[in-house]
């Protein structure tokens, strides 16, 4: 305990329960005194009890004596005659009449009377009642008898000693203790019922002497009183009592152990109480010390937990500003690289700009990622339920898909129920996400056979009865694809962060780990669910459940044919114009983003004024009226809401009703609200497309400044094909064979020759040369399957070299269904692997 | 600050226990607390005169004292209040106002002059030295002065020499009377031939009929003893002047010449304690009787003159002794001054005779 608590506490508890052991001593010798008192009023009060009954007992002695003698005073003719009838028969007392001269003039017995020895008898012939007592001769009572007024002789009646004792002893506590009638000379006239304790000891100098005075004193105040006194190791109680009558007092004592026999047993219970009390009150210590430690305990712990977490928002926090410093220079990147695609010329030069671009958004999918999952975390994002377009959402992410499945020569399928309503409330830059990241990552684990993405609505059957889901619906969204599947063990930690799985297998495949995970995230914040449903090697089908109310119940109808119905106008929007009279103001703080929305402005001969702040926007727009203004929203000195706050206040303005547009990358839907709020016409989120800008401009342009020009290229649009899409045949790129094209995939073959075409050739020959039929046949009738192995093994390898992808995958498949042992594949397999493979070597020789 | 609190809650816990025993010494203290309001207990009492009249009040006052000392009460002292009934029953209305709730008359006639007050208020409780009224809130006490007389009455036969000896009696009262035929009875025990002249004054405490009176039975009479039964020694003075013997009242240390033999001594402290302490005691009244005498010493002579023989002092300690012994000087054949037999032989006077119907003198005094 002392190492637990240290010293201090262990003597502040001594302490106490000295003082608890102090007082409960000073309480317990308190409460002797105190209970001794008690005894000794009670000794007393019964002491004056005993006195005034035994004085009752004289005074009806005297009274009964007073009437016989009334009768003789009346008649002392007839004295002897009317005595002798009242002779005792028990012979317990004698009467007798004494005259003056001490004569007896009737006596009933022997009794040697004199005036000397008897008080009384002098004390009657002066006219009194009187108790006398001569030892050995017994108890008088005496009464004058008179003859007129005056004492003639006095009436006696004589108790023989132990005729006293018996007649008015005292009994008192049942005979355990002793009390005798004294006189006012203390001498006894009538002994103790019980003599056994009317010993010398008792009464002698240790005793009743020593105690007398303060007996005496006790009497001053009361009529009885009585004291505590040790004789000899015993205690007694000696008491003194006044009878009520002159002279003449009650004295005894009783032991103590008869009147205080509880005594001890109280002592011992208040003992065992104040134990109780301190063994409770150190109990009760140990408790508070004991908490207090551990409450220091928990308070640190409670610290450490605190400064974990804030450790863990930091980081939160940290990724979060990362991520959207990251986006800056992408955005420029990507906005200059638009630039590049536009304006070069040079197949090459676009075939890089091209990557850059692809690259460049994924990096900026992956950018977003985080930061979503960063916000999830810390607790920032937000679900914002909005009224939304289904068609518009599954579109887009059709037209974002559609290009990577077509690249990967994968059918996108859409099966869109056409009795989905039209239009839903709900979150829907998170729903669009979520399908996104389905499609796409069923795109990117799939190398052949198609990804199909269904859409149901479902009649919200939950709580039929309840108005509330009446008007909802439960979006069944499904992705399922032909690709590689996910291992049953592997499904529990599909949705965690990070985590990607089959990791050698995949190592090829872009990707962080975040994007299904995000998924659940964000599904969870809508209250939707997902499933997942999948056989490893043939494919996986995702399902989605979400719950959404329903804005407009019409139902969307064909999809396909809403599709391109949709293509058109948005093809028509995007035709080019010139406006070389118009003049806007942009003002951005990165030079980049200016050079960037100069760049994609180029071709439409708009005059255009750049600022690097709010405050140089403002210069601009007090000097000179503009078309359009663009303000960026966060700015060094000032930015965009108070430039343009102070736009509106400025007295000399001539850009009053110029619509101005925020430029922004704070993708938040409530954003938009916000900045409309304000009072902006529109917003544009970064990075900047381009068929956004324009369709902007044109939107705020004067129409009489606008000139349409003919489109140059509309091979972007007339590609789009929205029903089960075939993969469209490749763009063709300068020095892929058209005849090999259903077998190579150019691309990735010119990028494993460093993109020298000449060398691409000279690979090719050499694929052709190293032919490896006939060895394949050979192993597969010899069923050698370990050698054959080997050979599909080098097939895989030099095929992915020159872009044969699809005999690089076939082989791929063979050669792990070797090393699995899985011969009934191979044999099932080899025919058709062995035919694409001659097919292909036909086609390079052909070339 | 947990500390902080441990430590309050700890002083707390012994504070508490502090207070438990000190309020169980409250407790404790009841016995103190039945002193005190003992102690508290205050007497009144009503004087005729002041405090050191060198006579009855001051023998009176000596006698208060060291009662309500040795009891522990206090005492209300209201003096020179004269037998009369209105600056009586404004000092007892006082007194009673006062909240006193036993009150001492000690002049003769008190009680009987404010009746009616005492009768009124029955929750205080008087006292009075007189048996001529009965109340059950009023309780007579008494010394036997006269025992104390008889024995004057046999140093004064003893000395005389010409058999003649005075006595200046104050009212006509069964007290006066008492005491005076307890001296005749004294003088006629040592010396049956002389004769007792008695004159009245009428007054307890008026010098100049003393004065007068006194010289009276010296000229007139020819006593050469005179003793008195009146409050103050102004006889004493004449009988200085006259050079006769004297035997003073209530005059404890003899600050005359050896002509004044001795003094009736009374102690009234004895008395006033017994009765007091009854009262404290609540003890019923009904069987006590407060006339103490020679035997518990409350009366007898206070000193002798150096012209007293030892003879006579034999004569009167044996008296003294007697009376301890029960001896009743009013016993035996008694004659009043009118010749009517008061007692017979072998017959004794009661007490209650003695106090209340004794209004004669015995046969032997002469009314000069």
């Amino acid at each position: 305990m002392i190492k637990k608590f240290g010293m201090r506490p262990l003597i502040g508890l001594l302490f106490f329960v000295l003082i608890l052991l102090v007082v409960g001593v000073l309480m317990q010798v308190k409460f002797s005194s105190l209970f001794q008192n008690y005894v000794e009023k009670q000794v007393a009060f019964q002491a004056e009890n005993y006195a005034s009954a035994i004085g009752e007992r004289f005074v009806v002695e005297l009274k009964a004596l007073a009437g016989i003698s009334a009768y003789l005073s009346a008649d002392p003719q007839h004295l002897e005659k009317m005595l002798s009838t009242l002779k005792d028969g028990n012979d317990e007392y004698n009467y007798g009449v004494v005259a003056l001269n001490g004569n007896h003039i009737y006596s009933d017995g022997d009794q040697d009377v004199r005036a000397s020895e008897f008080k009384g008898i002098s004390e009657s012939f002066h006219g009194s009642r009187y108790i006398s007592y001569y030892k050995g001769k017994g108890l008088m009572f005496s009464v004058p008898v008179y003859s007129g007024k005056n004492v003639r002789y006095v009436l006696y009646r004589l108790y023989k000693e132990e005729k006293a004792v018996k007649n008015f002893g005292v009994v008192c506590y049942s005979g355990k203790g002793y009390a005798a009638i004294r006189d006012s000379r203390d001498s006894i006239i009538v002994r103790s019922a019980n003599d056994s304790l009317g010993t010398d000891l008792l009464w002698g100098e240790n005793g009743y002497e020593a105690i007398r005075e303060k007996l005496k004193n006790g009497l001053n105040i009361s009529i009885a009183t009585a004291a505590k006194w040790d004789v000899d190791g015993s205690e007694y109680y000696y008491f003194v009592a006044d009878l009520k009558l002159p002279g003449v007092s009650l004295t005894g004592l009783v032991p103590a152990e008869v009147v205080a026999s509880e005594k001890d047993g109280i002592s011992f219970l208040i003992l065992w109480v104040f134990g109780l009390l301190i063994f409770m009150f150190v109990i009760a210590m140990i408790y508070v010390l004991y908490s207090e430690r551990k409450a220091r305990e928990n308070k640190e712990l409670l610290r450490e937990k605190e400064s974990a977490e804030s450790a863990s928002r930091a980081k939160s926090l940290f990724l979060a500003n990362m991520s959207h410093e990251i986006r800056t220079p992408i955005n420029g990147i990507l906005g200059m690289d638009s630039m590049l695609l536009k304006e070069c010329k040079d197949e090459n030069l676009r075939d890089y700009a091209l990557n850059i671009q692809n690259a460049g958004h994924t990096l900026l999918s992956l950018i977003n990622d985080i930061l979503d999952i960063s916000k999830i975390e810390s607790g920032k994002m937000e679900i914002l339920p909005v009224k939304y377009s289904v068609f518009s959402v599954l579109s887009d992410c059709y037209n974002i898909v559609s290009t990577r499945a077509r690249d990967k020569h994968l059918d996108l399928v859409m099966d869109i129920s056409p009795d989905i309503p039209s239009s839903l409330f709900g979150d829907e830059v998170r729903i669009k996400q979520v399908i996104n990241n389905l499609l796409s990552n069923a795109v990117k684990y799939t190398n052949e056979g198609s990804v199909m993405l269904s859409v149901r609505a479902e009649k919200n059957n939950l709580s039929p009865m309840s108005e509330k889901f009446a008007n909802e619906v439960v979006l069944c969204i499904q992705v399922k694809d032909t690709g590689i599947g996910i291992r049953e063990r592997d499904r529990g930690k599909l949705f965690q962060n990070f985590v990607r799985l089959d990791e050698k297998r995949n190592r090829n495949i872009e990707g962080t780990g975040l994007g299904l995970n995000l998924t659940r995230q964000l599904l969870d914040m809508m209250g939707g669910t997902i499933y997942v449903d999948s056989v490893y090697g043939q494919g996986s089908t995702f399902t989605v459940r979400l719950l959404q109310q329903v804005s407009d119940e019409t139902p969307i109808g064909d999809f396909a044919k809403l599709y391109k119905q949709h293509q058109k106008t948005v093809g028509e929007a995007h035709e080019c114009f010139e406006a070389p009279d118009a003049c806007v103001l942009v003002a951005d703080d990165m030079q980049m983003n200016l050079k960037v929305f100069a760049g994609l402005l180029k071709e439409t001969k708009i005059q255009i004024d750049m600022a690097v702040n709010g405050a140089e926007a403002l210069r601009y727009i007090q000097k000179k009226h503009y078309d359009v203004i663009f303000l960026d929203h966060m700015m060094p000195v000032m930015d965009g809401i108070e430039a343009f706050r102070k736009m509106k206040k400025l007295e000399e303005n001539p850009n009053p009703i110029t619509p101005v547009v925020m430029l922004t990358a704070n993708a938040v839907v409530d954003a938009k609200n916000l900045y409309m709020d304000e009072g902006f016409s529109d917003y544009i989120t970064k990075p900047m497309r381009e068929e956004v800008l324009l369709a902007t401009l044109k939107k705020f342009l004067p129409k009489n400044l606008i000139h349409v020009v003919k489109k140059k290229t509309d091979d972007e649009l007339a590609s789009v094909d929205p029903t089960p899409v075939a993969a469209a045949p490749v763009a063709e790129k300068s020095g892929a064979q058209p005849s090999l094209s259903d077998f190579l995939d150019t691309a990735t073959g010119l990028a494993y020759c460093m993109n020298d075409e000449k060398f691409y050739r000279e690979m090719q020959e050499e694929y052709v040369k190293g032919d490896k039929t006939k060895e394949l046949a050979e192993f597969f009738e010899k069923e050698d399957f370990e050698n054959y192995r080997i050979v599909v093994h080098a097939l895989k390898s030099s095929s992915l070299t020159i872009g044969a992808t699809k005999v690089s995958e076939a082989a791929k498949a063979l050669e792990m269904a070797c090393k699995e042992s899985n011969l009934g594949f191979v044999r099932q397999n080899h025919a058709a692997f062995v035919e694409k493979y001659t097919a292909l070597l036909a086609a390079l020789k052909n070339s | 600050m947990k500390s902080k609190i441990t430590i309050i809650a700890l002083l707390a816990v012994v504070a508490f226990f502090v207070l438990l025993y000190l309020s169980f010494s409250k407790v404790g203290n009841e016995e103190v607390k039945k002193i005190a309001e003992a102690q508290k207990l205050r007497i009144g009492f009503v004087l005729l005169s002041d405090t050191a009249d060198n006579g009855w009040n001051e023998t009176h006052y000596r006698g208060i004292r060291s009662a309500c000392d040795s009891l522990g009460v206090q005492m209300s002292l209201i003096t020179e209040i004269p037998e009369e009934r209105v600056p009586l029953e404004k000092s007892v209305n006082d007194m009673i106002a006062d909240s006193l709730k036993i009150i001492v008359l000690t002049s003769y006639s008190y009680p009987i002059i404010i009746k009616d007050i005492i009768e009124s208020h029955p929750d205080v409780m008087f006292y009075g030295i007189n048996w001529e009224f009965d109340a059950p809130n009023y309780k007579a006490y008494f010394a036997r002065i006269y025992q104390a007389r008889y024995l004057a009455g046999i140093l004064a036969g003893a000395m005389t020499k010409t058999n003649h000896v005075g006595y200046v009696a104050a009212m006509k009262n069964i007290q006066v009377y008492r005491g005076l035929n307890a001296f005749i009875l004294g003088v006629q025990s040592v010396n049956p031939k002389a004769r007792v002249y008695v004159r009245w004054t009428n007054s307890w405490n008026e010098g100049e009929v003393e004065t007068e009176n006194a010289n009276k039975l010296i000229d007139s009479s020819g006593i050469d003893v005179i003793a008195f039964h009146q409050d103050r020694a102004y006889i004493i003075e004449v009988a200085e002047k006259r050079g006769v013997y004297c035997i003073g009242n209530h005059v404890e240390n003899n600050r005359f010449s050896s002509k004044m033999l001795s003094s009736i001594a009374l102690n009234w402290g004895i008395i006033y304690k017994d009765f007091i302490q009854d009262y404290i005691q609540k003890k019923d009244n009904e069987n006590m009787d407060y006339w103490l005498g020679l035997e518990k010493d409350a009366v007898g002579l206070a000193f002798y003159s150096s012209e007293v023989p030892d003879s006579v002092k034999t004569l009167v300690n044996d008296a003294i002794e007697r009376i301890k012994a029960g001896y009743n000087m009013f016993s035996g054949r008694i004659v009043d001054s009118n010749g009517k037999v008061r007692s017979e032989e072998g017959e004794t006077i009661s007490d209650e005779v003695l106090r209340s119907d004794m209004e004669w003198l015995v046969k032997g005094a002469v009314e000069p």
